[in-house]
Order: C-alpha cells, then structure tokens, then sequence
C-alpha cells in the first residue's frame, strides 16, 4: 500500500514538474493561432481610434484583427519585421504590422495587402505626425 | 492683401515648427534586471520619439505589450501582473532637454545633453533627470541614454517570493534613430 502511495505521488510530482516546464518554454502566441475577432480596412480602424481611442482600445486591445491597407512602406532588420500601412487620413496617421517571423520575401510597396495581427493599442504621436495603431506577433493573411 | 499676408506668414511659421521636428516610430526601449537568480530583459523597437529643436521638448512613447521577453509566460506576467498593461496601456516620458541650444543638428558630432522630464509607467508619473547623447551625422540624429527606475517608484509591486529574481531598481536604456518630419 505504502509503495502505490509513494508511486502515486511520484507521479503527481512529476506531471507537476512537466506542466511547469511546458508553461515555462510555451512559445509566444501569435495571430496564426487566435480567431479573427473582426476584419476592417487600414482606413476605418483608424477612424475608430482617432475618434474615440478609449472605446475602441476597450473594443480592440489584444484582440486579432484581420486588416486591408496599402502598404507606404516597410523595414525588415535584426529587430523583425514591420509593415507600415497607410490610413489615408489628413495626418501622418499609420498601421505599423510587426510580424512574428521574417517573411521569405519582400513585399511590394503601394499596393493593397492583407494581414492579421494582434492588436496592441495605439499611440497618438502629434498634430503633425498623427497616430499609430500598433498590431503585433502579425502573419500575411491569405 | 493684408490677409494674404498674415495666410502666408502663418503657412510659413508651421513649416517652420515642422522644420524643427525630429521623429522615428522605431525606437528602442529596453531594460534589463540583474539578480544573483537571474537575469531579466525585454526590448521595446516600436516606440515613437518625437524631439523639438525649437524648444527642446522631448516625448516618448511605448506600447506595453511592445515589450518582447525571451519567455511568453514572463511576457504575460509583466503584462497581467505588474504594470497591467489592459489598464494603463502606455509608458510615456515628457521632458525637455535643458541644453538644447548646445545642440547643432546643422552641423555633424556628438553633444552631451541634459534632459529632464516626467516618465509615466503603471499610471504613475516620476520626474527624472539623465544624461543623454545626441549623434548627428549626415541629417540624422541618433539620441542614446541610460537611467535607473525603481518598481516601487511605480507602484509596481514584486511578490515577496519573487524579491530575489527582480531587481528593486530597473535599468532601462533608449536609443532612436531620429530624422527630420515631412508633411
């Protein structure tokens, strides 16, 4: 008896110990592995944000949105890589994509794009340079 | 005509406060605690900086969440935890750099500045003073510092069985790569 409660916890122990260590490595989530919570355009998440940041930060922070944009620009460095999608508004206002792993090819700017990244709310910048709406841990849309 | 004039000469002094106007959406921000335990540290490259040559204002801005840790389950608990990121979203630092007229983003080099300001993490706001670098060459302004910020300056609070593997005081450094903003 005395060696099935000693087998029985070592067991216990050890599954503890795995859920530990799975919990510790877990990879960081990207927009791949979360549903899409809602899908706009570049221009009308913008909008939202410039119109009225609190509610659409309650609505949007951390969620996964699937956005169309033309691309102004892009930067793929040692830091990642990150698209900058235009919002057409009267400011600099921008979309800038961070995505969760280098892309195998560039991207051609000016032209319309797909993505889905998660969204980590927004930055207002100034009445020259507008704001930024950040979307992280990104993939290219299919 | 004298409308005209006063339409130019407003037009005019925009351009000119633009002109003055410094900026990068991808700055750095990172920091760095060291314990006999272990060491913690996290990056920050999408932060904004905008710096003012005409008055020496200076503002900086970072997403929490832009925090990118080598683990994600340390990443969740600096988010969730400690500076609850779903409530106070932002770090921003407003200040203005004290020697801004030794500055010459005219001409290349290194200038020493001083800068002071108001840092605002977890929705508390500290002033602070440091010293920073601002590297001109070639229509660029690369702008550097390095300071120490205490959690508990923040209310950031560190669980009693977690004392030994978060530094009391933070090291957080920053660096931007700044040019010139064009409308």
């Amino acid at each position: 008896m005395l060696k099935k409660v000693i087998v029985f916890f070592l067991i216990l122990i050890a599954l503890g110990m795995a859920i530990g260590l799975y919990l510790y490595n877990k990879p960081h989530e990207t927009a791949a592995d979360v549903e899409v919570f809602e899908e706009l355009s570049a221009q009308d998440l913008y909008a939202k944000f410039k119109t009225d940041q609190k509610s659409a930060l309650t609505t949007y922070l951390n969620k996964n949105l699937l956005i169309t944009g033309n691309l102004e620009s892009f930067v793929q460095d040692s830091a990642g890589t990150k698209w900058t999608l235009s919002t057409q508004s009267e400011d600099l206002g921008v979309i800038t994509v961070t995505f969760s792993e280098p892309l195998p090819q560039n991207p051609v700017v000016n032209q319309m794009v797909k993505v889905q990244g998660l969204c980590a709310g927004y930055l207002e910048g100034d009445e020259f340079l507008g704001g930024e709406i950040q979307l992280n841990q990104a993939v290219v849309a299919q | 005509m004298k409308k005209i004039i006063l339409s130019i000469a407003f037009l005019a002094s925009i351009t000119a406060t633009q002109a003055q106007k410094y900026f990068t959406r991808n700055g750095h921000l990172g920091f760095f605690s060291k314990t006999n335990m272990e060491d913690i540290k996290a990056n920050n490259e999408s932060v904004t900086y905008i710096v003012d040559w005409s008055t020496g204002e200076i503002q900086i801005s970072a997403l929490q969440t832009n925090f990118k840790f080598e683990k994600a389950l340390m990443q969740e608990h600096y988010n969730e935890n400690y500076v609850e990121s779903t409530k106070f979203p932002k770090a921003t630092f407003k200040g203005k750099i004290e020697n801004v007229s030794a500055i010459n983003i005219k001409k290349d080099g290194t200038y020493a500045a001083n800068i002071t300001g108001a840092l605002d993490i977890h929705g508390v706001s500290k002033n602070y003073t440091t010293k920073a670098t601002f590297k001109v060459s070639g229509g660029h302004v690369v702008a550097e510092t390095k300071f120490n910020v205490k959690c508990a300056d923040h209310n950031i609070k560190i669980e009693a069985n977690l004392k030994n593997n978060i530094a009391e005081s933070i090291e957080v450094s920053a660096k931007a790569d700044l040019t010139e903003l064009k409308k």
